[in-house]
């Protein structure tokens, strides 16, 4: 017997699952396509960024996320698991990893790169982040703390990243935009406008 | 957040149990027997060793999020901090 | 468990491999992969954890990380009922140790 390619598992497994009444292609279909869309309104790092635009505009808003997150962020969508808010200051920048799996808040982020589930990620960002963060073009001061946080327990972590200077009086949307992926997780930072004119 | 007072507190320092299990396990074996000092409670959930084995979520437990010197870890050259979730029964008094 | 999953710290591997702008899905059938989970609800995100940490070490290090899913999922719907034994030898894909698994040395 010929070793299966893991699409011919894949196709096998889905035809088997449905033989038998228990997974409905159509609905496969549905799931991946509304994943794909990549909506502000699906988990995904457009709602991610929107949060995040939000705390930085609204001091309220920020409190109650940085206090009660899972209850502000069920506002957006339900979360199914915990999930913490940790704030990026002046002085202490927050980095997020899953050494054992990949571990990740997809309840509001969708699902994670590949770089973070990747072994060399999960192995090295613990040890030495410095140099891993480098390597995604982030060099931060040595005087700057760096946490890493290691997502061991059912608990998500979402950085609250700093918010770009000159940005003040910017509208939600514009700072929105300013948001990546990688700056909600930590190995990265927003936008910087000044260098994008 | 749990209802119930935790055996550990902010700025407690605890130990990482050296619990050898053939199951299912969330503690990291680098930060296995290292000091660290207890956070905040994260949150409360079941414990994954008995889920992973019966398949079914039993009573929530406490986890807290512990802070750890990245020196103690991996050494002089590591000058930050690694943070993990850990469940109660995990840790123990230094 | 002590399995290679356990990576924090360990020596070895090379630069992060950053792709960026990457698509959700890179092949069809990590997707549908995906989206499959939901059929093995019926156990805990733990247990479905510990299948993938029970992969033979060298077939962990070799998969890609849907494929770590597949397997999973293969012997979760197999342990829980969802696949007959006219389903199950094509479990058999051979990789990695060779050694059997619980559901091929189970099957009557």
């Amino acid at each position: 017997m010929t070793d299966l390619t893991p699409a011919q598992r894949a196709e096998l497994l889905e035809h088997q699952l449905h033989e038998h009444g228990h997974v409905d292609p159509q609905k496969i279909d549905a799931a991946i396509a509304e994943a794909e869309s990549a909506s502000g309104n699906y988990p995904s790092p457009a709602l991610g960024a929107r949060v995040v635009a939000r705390a930085w505009s609204n001091s309220e808003f920020r409190q109650r996320l940085l206090s009660n997150p899972v209850d502000t962020l069920n506002e957006y969508i339900p979360q199914g698991v915990p999930i913490a808010v940790l704030e990026n200051t002046p002085e202490v920048h927050h980095v997020i990893v899953c050494t054992l799996c990949s571990c990740y808040p997809s309840g509001l982020l969708g699902n994670p790169p590949t770089w973070y589930k990747s072994f060399e990620y999960r192995s090295r960002v613990v040890r030495e982040p410095r140099v891993v963060l480098a390597e995604f073009g982030l060099e931060l001061h040595p005087d700057l703390s760096l946490r890493v946080h290691d997502s061991t327990a059912e608990q998500r972590y979402l950085v609250l990243p700093l918010r770009p200077a000159e940005t003040e009086g910017w509208e939600e949307e514009q700072l929105a935009a300013l948001v990546t992926r990688n700056s909600m997780i930590g190995t990265g930072r927003p936008i910087d406008p000044r260098l994008h004119t | 957040m749990p209802a119930w007072e935790g055996r550990f507190g902010p700025g407690d320092s605890v130990r990482v149990r050296n619990a050898i299990t053939n199951g299912h396990t969330r503690v990291p074996r680098y930060l296995r027997r290292h000091i660290g000092r207890v956070e905040r409670v994260a949150c409360v959930w079941s414990n994954p060793g008995d889920s992973a084995a019966s398949g079914t979520y039993g009573q929530p437990e406490l986890v807290y999020t512990v802070a750890f010197n990245g020196g103690d870890l991996f050494g002089p050259g590591a000058d930050h901090t690694v943070s993990a979730d850990l469940s109660e029964t995990d840790l123990e008094n230094p | 468990m002590d399995g290679v999953h356990d990576l924090g710290g360990m020596h070895g591997f090379g630069p992060v491999p950053i792709e960026v702008d990457e698509p959700l899905f890179h092949e069809p059938w990590e997707g549908r992969v995906w989206a499959m989970w939901s059929a093995i609800g019926a156990t805990t995100i733990d247990r479905f954890r510990f299948t993938i940490e029970q992969m033979p070490p060298a077939r962990y290090l070799a998969s890609s990380y849907y494929e770590r899913w597949l397997w999973a999922i293969e012997r979760l719907a197999a342990e829980q009922g969802l696949l007959t034994t006219r389903d199950r030898p094509c479990l058999l894909g051979r990789g990695g140790s060779g050694r059997a698994t619980p559901y091929e040395s189970a099957t009557p």
